[in-house]
């Protein structure tokens, strides 16, 4: 392994405790690596996006296309946010942007996820289909605030809440299993990645010298 | 930082009232030694029945044509690389075996470096790989997420070169597409935790491309709406991955996680149940002694 590599997989070991660390309490170390990440992030997204932008504009310029010459000016028109005078300039780019992404999204967005889903709703061919339907119905119903909501209005409403609050139980359910992921992910990293797992038994004395010092402090 | 419970007052409280108010550090250190136990000892724990949405990916893939088009888009972030990169390899393996042809990009710069991983991790090499530009394209970071979905799907070429600065229209890969657009692509499998919407409303709707996913946990409650008449099938989060390490016969960093999952999940809910107890029963304790 290379010095290089070797001090690649060390600071990102040192990163990762660092950043366990706040499980201990708000420290040093765990700022230190806060902020690094944000940093190294956005210069790394900065340098990629600029790269690919090259990339894509590079071809059209290079056969004398003058008018993406346009999108160069567009781009940099981003920067008039950090004038006062000129700042309606930025405006311009944050437009065309926008309005390209709407434009994109709307027409799609109520024919995909409006129309289709309430036409998927309404054909019932199985059990399945049915509870869905039924759950909707009653979901939707729950936020019906225009009658009172009594007798077997009631009884609509409070089937809509279970059926809602078994959706909010499963989204947590799935949540609680991402985070343990992304925990296993690194620990992984941590326990069989030479030589990472040195930086193992160096955090754990930290650890107690700091938890000692708490105590110490604490005392006195 | 400290426990909600620290400012304990004179009077004499149940142990339930002491759960309620435990420090929560005390449960991190017994999530990280419930989890860390299984990685440094494996306890073998069986992975269960594959579940349907999983079946149905490969099935499908399994069942298209070899030279089939296939694209992958990978939108994982690094927290969700934990979840989605296993997944994204034991696909890209399957689609290796199967002789089919697969076009990667990144919807966002930090997964750049997932596209080149799957590349070395399967085929051994990237661009030098003999069957670059013939079965495999990596057209690297596309900006603007829907919008450059939108204009990839009118034409496959649109970004004129692959991640490393080659021709696409001197390329193999392309040049028996008939249309050179969307309507090529037998599959579009979207890698991530952001949303598989875009996908579906670009590709599958406009050009009836069916789309898949390898995606984290929390965005699987969100494909369940497309499921399977748009989306024919995903992988949820790393159990979904572990699944098609098992399937494609490549058991992987998914399969050797599932064990400290596991435990893991029965650590928490076990922690949930107690914690659920201890509510019930300081509510029903101040309850007694004339409190709210």
């Amino acid at each position: 392994m290379s010095v290089v590599d070797t001090l690649t997989i060390l600071s990102a070991g040192a990163m990762t405790i660092a950043l366990f660390s706040y499980l201990w309490r708000e420290n040093l170390a765990f700022r230190i690596a806060e902020h690094a990440f944000v940093g190294a992030a956005a210069g790394y997204g900065a340098l990629i996006l600029a790269e690919s932008a090259w990339r894509l504009l590079e071809p059209w310029l290079a056969k004398g296309l003058w008018y993406w010459y346009l999108t160069i000016i567009i781009g940099l028109a981003y920067l008039f946010f950090f004038t006062r005078e000129y700042f309606w300039v930025y405006r311009y780019p944050t437009a065309i942007v926008l309005g390209g992404e709407m434009g994109v999204f709307i027409g799609r967005a109520i024919k995909t996820q409006f129309l289709e889903q309430v036409r998927a709703t309404t054909i019932i061919t199985n059990i399945n289909d049915a509870i869905v339907a039924v759950g909707v119905i009653c979901a939707l119903f729950y936020f019906y605030a225009t009658m009172e909501h009594k007798g077997i209005l009631r009884g609509i409403s409070r089937v809509g809440i279970y059926f809602l609050m078994a959706a909010f139980g499963a989204s947590f359910g799935v949540t609680v299993m991402a985070r343990i992921s992304l925990l296993i992910g690194r620990l992984r990293f941590l326990y069989f990645t030479s030589p990472a797992y040195y930086l193992i038994p160096v955090a754990l004395v930290l650890l107690i010298v700091g938890i000692a010092r708490d105590y110490m402090k604490k005392r006195s | 930082m400290r426990g909600a419970g620290w400012d304990v007052g004179s009077e004499a409280k149940s142990i339930y009232e002491r759960l309620q108010e435990l420090d929560p550090r005390y449960v991190y250190l017994l999530v990280i030694i419930v989890i860390s136990l299984p990685l440094l000892r494996p306890i073998g724990i069986p992975l269960g029945m594959i579940s349907g949405e999983t079946l149905e990916l490969y099935r499908y893939i399994d069942t298209l044509p070899p030279g089939s088009v296939i694209l992958m888009i990978a939108d994982q972030s690094p927290a969700a690389a934990a979840e989605c990169q296993p997944g994204m390899l034991a696909l890209f393996q399957h689609a290796v075996n199967k002789g089919l042809r697969v076009m990667f990009f990144a919807a966002r710069t930090d997964a750049v470096p997932f596209i080149s991983e799957a590349f070395i991790k399967v085929l051994g090499k990237e661009s030098e790989h003999p069957d670059y530009g013939k079965r495999y394209v990596n057209l690297g970071f596309i900006p603007q997420y829907e919008v450059g979905l939108t204009a990839l799907a009118a034409n496959l070429l649109y970004t004129t070169r692959d991640a490393y600065g080659k021709e696409l229209k001197d390329m193999e890969f392309f040049s028996d597409l008939p249309n050179k657009n969307a309507k090529d692509l037998k599959l579009a499998i979207y890698y991530g935790a952001s949303a598989v919407d875009w996908v579906v409303r670009q590709l599958t709707d406009p050009y009836g491309v069916p789309a898949g996913g390898g995606v984290a946990a929390v965005l699987a409650s969100r494909i369940y709406p497309y499921y399977p008449d748009k989306v024919v099938g995903f992988l949820t989060g790393l159990k979904g991955s572990a699944e098609y390490e098992v399937l494609v016969k490549r058991p992987g960093e998914a399969v050797a996680g599932m064990d400290a999952q596991s435990l893991g999940h029965l650590a928490i809910v076990i922690m949930v149940i107690l914690g659920n107890i201890g509510y019930a029963f300081s509510r029903r304790g101040r309850a007694s002694r004339g409190g709210g």
